[in-house]
């Protein structure tokens, strides 16, 4: 059990590490086993990853369902969440992809196109239905040569239909065509049908767009505000965190408040009329542009802060790459490091 | 207001109002519409009437032809359609019959008359003047401050281009090579051509629709009809694509051979455009200067554009892409767009149009063919054997049994005594080790500390709450923590439900921490590992509930905000130093020291830089080897 839950991990860890170092500075040719493997090696992180997702949705479901089971304190939040949950869920799930099926699309019957937007429907009759020319996409396919178009040119069904296109008239609200002002070659205006050639997944039944609007109202209605809503509230956090930043209490303190003074004000129009202001100040004035200040300051002793910050930062983080590739930090494994 | 609610309430309640008040308003558009409400707008630009398409006709593989256009464009035709259209913009084309090989395509950009307006306006303000006008070009107001381009004055022709230095700032463009007639002549792509595209670099094609079709390949060369059938010819005969080009890209009904544009009294501009985006496009243009200041006669037009903003007409400009670079026999794909021309006429904008080439996409880094070291990382390479050589020394001293002193760390000594204030206050703990995945260090660094920090919480039984933006760190973490339980004994206060996975999503994950946070009022939030903009609101809820909070990160960007917020901050380097400083293993903490031996090198070169720099650049050693020993110097420093 040590050896799976300590050992191997340690092992892999020390391979895998090895292995990416060696291909990130060798110069090999990109087909070369060592190049495939750094192409590889990540693409294999975002599958488990994709896998945990599985995981993390277990774990939140299960967590609320037994909170609202115990009736714990507070598992009226718990009902939302799940309720919420599901109802994304199943609206996401199904937004895109119920869809009739292509071959029950039926010329002349009534259905609704979703528009190119993907925002709303309106009313449409099929009138016609294209297919493709399959002979003509295999004899590109046959042309084009490469491994993967002669496979598929290989597998293609020269018996099957596929639609390509379907040709539908918009109608209005009593089932009448809709009808549209084009120019002929003359420059007059005449009425015509309007007809236009959509793909089959735009084509939905009443069950495609109950489905799609849901989606729409929780994912845009209710999602996107909550979201700007938090986001938002930055600004006042930002006040309030300032406000306590900056109360003098020291050396030290009122010289950061007097930095950041300067700074928003250098930020503000304001600047160049106080700037005007103080260039009366004799001698020392014409040093006193506050925009130019507030440069200085960010360009010279802030970067210069940060630069250090991130130099520290990233041997630090280059320390703690190294032990965990050596097995000297171990703690993220559970246990002493 | 005042007696329903309490006085902290307010803010929160005028919050979700408004919040409410958001949500409903979208369904008022998501209401279905009349059919087609995008009708108007289309019809403005001339190709909102789609004629019902032929029979027969539908048979092109929109796949392919999308497939193509994002091996163009410096992002994919999907993402244009799902993240940047506007609703009232046309489809993707696709719909005509290609021949059975498609060997070049073509895609325009299409902008309505406000995103236009609006980026001229934007163009104008933002884009500096040249720093001189120069002689014969026209001056390009608009420049944006971060584009590096060199307009070079070619005459067309045989002769390679002859370079003007139009100051700091404009990089002398290499002169192409020259090309046999024959090759050059079919390098021309027949069509109009601007490099836009460069000026607005991904933002144009993000405010603009596309549309893909094929064309045919271009046939046989002859003396004076070259590309015949090339890519504009093409286009400008079908009937829904010649409309808008007229009307839009200014492109003229007949456009004159590649060969004609070489006459040697017209003038053309090459514009190299170094600053893809993507690294994909490369676009290399030239563009035909002549009569730039006047419509052509058979193209764009005033009165051709009714309901076009006569503002916004402009002048436009007869222009060819050159692919110098591309052997004659290739197949060359090709991107059309139109969009605005800053650079021709210095007010008035015009609507000029982009092709251009994509040569194949070169590596991002130049591997060095088969060597055996990439030449390129080699200086990283000595700087990581260095570093390893730092601390293996470290390491071996510490192992030696020398004493090696860590200074104290005000953020990690805080802990325990912030767990013991929760444990007296009867309340609980909080920990969030970030929202990143697993494959950051600073999460690993942060799981690092969470072990440390939930044995200590184990040995009060002081409820230890960890909710997670990420499962795979929420499965590591249940891990670490029910091993720190266990190492003190008290598997029974264990509860796996109280590390929680919540969100993915950013600002979900906050709002639900700050749920938790309100509802179960910690006394002590610590918050180690990767943070965004999330920082400030978790710190600043936790400080309302009057929790005592330790924090930690290496994004430079947030450490303010948690200096600002919480009581003991870890910055930076300090994050990864708390493994060693809890540990105190001689292994650990000589690899501490060999990042601060690491560190005084740094500041060594840091220092030497500076000094050679300063000779260099202040002309006191002017000798030509010190000069070039100071650009290599800096060259590899870099």
């Amino acid at each position: 059990m040590l050896f799976i839950k300590r050992t191997l991990p340690l092992f892999v860890t020390f391979v895998v590490g090895t292995l990416m170092i060696i291909a990130f500075f060798s110069g090999a040719s990109p087909d070369s086993p060592i190049k495939r493997i750094e192409s590889t090696l990540p693409r294999w992180t975002q599958i488990v990853m994709a896998f945990t997702m599985v995981l993390g949705s277990l774990n939140l479901v299960l967590i609320n369902l037994r909170k609202v089971n115990r009736k714990v304190p507070g598992y009226g939040y718990s009902i939302v969440l799940l309720v919420g949950f599901f109802a994304m869920a199943i609206a996401g799930l199904f937004a895109g992809s119920w869809r009739i099926a292509e071959k029950n699309i039926k010329v002349g019957g009534v259905y609704r196109c979703l528009d190119q937007s993907g925002r709303s429907f309106s009313k449409v009759m099929v009138i016609g239905i294209d297919y493709l020319d399959l002979e003509a996409e295999k004899a590109a396919l046959l042309k084009a040569g490469d491994p993967a178009s002669l496979e598929t040119a290989a597998g293609l069904d020269m018996n099957a239909k596929v639609v390509d296109r379907i040709r539908v008239a918009y109608l209005d609200k009593d089932d009448k065509v809709l009808k549209r002002t084009v120019k002929d070659e003359k420059g007059r205006e005449k009425e015509v049908d309007y007809i236009e050639a959509v793909t089959s997944d735009r084509i939905k039944g009443i069950c495609g767009v109950l489905m799609h609007d849901s989606q729409r109202i929780l994912y845009k209605g209710v999602f996107a505000n909550a979201q700007a809503t938090m986001f938002s509230l930055l600004a006042f956090f930002v006040a309030s965190a300032s406000f306590r930043a900056f109360r003098i209490k020291s050396k030290e303190s009122a010289l950061l408040m007097l930095s950041a003074f300067i700074v928003m004000l250098g930020n503000i129009p304001l600047a160049n009329t106080v700037s005007m202001w103080l260039m009366k100040i004799p001698v020392i004035g014409k040093f006193l542009d506050i925009v130019t200040i507030k440069e200085w300051l960010l360009a010279y002793p802030s970067s210069a802060a940060q630069t250090a910050i991130i130099i520290g930062a990233t041997l630090g983080s280059m320390t703690a790459s190294l032990k965990i590739l050596l097995g000297i930090e171990r703690s993220h494994l559970g246990g002493e490091g | 207001m005042n007696v329903v609610l309490r006085h902290n309430m307010r803010i929160p309640a005028i919050a979700l109002i408004l919040a409410f008040i958001a949500s409903i308003s979208p369904l008022m558009v998501i209401a279905p519409k009349p059919v087609l409400g995008a009708e108007p707008m289309l019809e403005q630009f001339g190709i909102g009437e789609p004629p019902p398409p032929p029979e027969g006709v539908h048979k092109t593989v929109s796949k392919t032809a999308r497939r193509a256009a994002s091996s163009v464009l410096p992002i994919s035709f999907d993402r244009i359609f799902e993240e940047m259209l506007p609703d009232s913009f046309i489809e993707v084309s696709a719909q005509k019959i290609a021949p059975a090989d498609v060997d070049a395509l073509y895609i325009s950009f299409e902008q309505t008359p406000e995103i236009l307006s609006e980026n001229i306006e934007m163009g104008k303000k933002s884009m500096p003047m040249l720093p001189e006008p120069v002689e014969g070009i026209p001056q390009p107001k608009n420049l944006p401050p971060s584009y590096t381009t060199s307009i070079v004055k070619h005459s067309p022709g045989i002769k390679p281009p002859p370079v003007v230095d139009l100051g700091e700032g404009y990089v002398p463009v290499p002169t192409p090579p020259t090309i046999e007639l024959e090759e050059e002549a079919d390098a021309w792509v027949s069509g109009a051509v601007h490099h836009a595209d460069g000026i607005y670099g991904g933002s144009f094609s993000h405010s603009c629709c596309s549309r893909a079709s094929y064309v045919p390949p271009p046939v046989e060369l002859s003396n004076n009809e070259l590309r015949e059938k090339a890519v504009v010819n093409n286009l400008r005969h079908r009937p829904e694509t010649s409309a808008t080009y007229r009307r839009y890209s200014g492109m003229v009904p007949e456009l004159p051979p590649a060969v004609d544009l070489r006459q040697p009294e017209e003038d053309v501009w090459a514009v190299y455009d170094n600053d893809s985006v993507s690294g994909e496009l490369e676009m290399t243009a030239a563009v035909k200067a002549a009569e730039m200041a006047v419509c052509n006669d058979q193209g764009i037009a005033n009165e051709n554009l009714p309901e076009f903003p006569q503002s916004l007409s402009g002048t436009v400009s007869e222009t060819a892409a050159n692919t110098v670079n591309e052997p004659a026999s290739s197949h060359v794909k090709t991107a059309v767009g139109t969009a605005m021309d800053h650079t021709v006429a210095a007010s008035v904008p015009a609507v000029a149009t982009v092709a251009a080439t994509s040569p194949q996409p070169k590596p991002a880094v130049n591997t060095g063919g088969t060597s055996f070291i990439v030449p390129e990382r080699v200086p990283v390479l000595i700087i990581l054997i260095v570093f390893c050589a730092c601390i293996w020394h470290a390491v071996s001293k510490a192992r030696r049994g020398e004493a090696l002193f860590i200074r104290k760390i005000s953020g990690l000594s805080a802990l325990e005594d912030a767990v013991g204030r929760a444990t007296e206050m009867g309340r609980g703990v909080l920990y969030i080790p970030g929202i990143a995945d697993m494959d950051d260090i600073q999460t690993i660094a942060g799981v690092t500390i969470m072990g440390h920090v939930a044995k200590t919480a184990a040995e009060y039984e002081t409820p230890f709450y960890n909710p997670m933006a990420r499962s795979f760190v929420m499965s590591v973490a249940q891990e670490v923590v029910k091993q720190a339980y266990l190492e003190k004994g008290k598997m029974d206060a264990y509860r796996p439900d109280r590390i929680t996975y919540l969100t993915d999503d950013q600002f979900g994950f906050v709002s639900g921490v700050a749920g938790l946070m309100t509802r179960e009022k910690p006394a002590a939030c610590f918050y180690f590992g990767t943070f965004y903009a999330e920082s400030l609101i978790l710190a600043e809820t936790g400080n309302s509930v009057g929790a005592i909070q330790v924090s930690g990160t290496a994004e430079a960007s947030q450490i303010p905000f948690f200096v600002a917020a919480c009581d003991y901050t870890l910055i930076g380097e300090e994050l990864y130093a708390a493994s060693a400083y809890f540990s105190k293993n001689p292994r650990e903490i000589g690899t501490l020291k060999g990042q601060d031996l690491m560190k005084v090198l740094i500041i060594f070169s840091i220092i030497f830089a500076t000094i050679v720099v300063t000779l260099k650049e202040g002309q006191f050693i002017a000798s030509p080897g010190f000069v070039n020993f100071a650009e290599r110097f800096m060259h590899y420093l870099k």
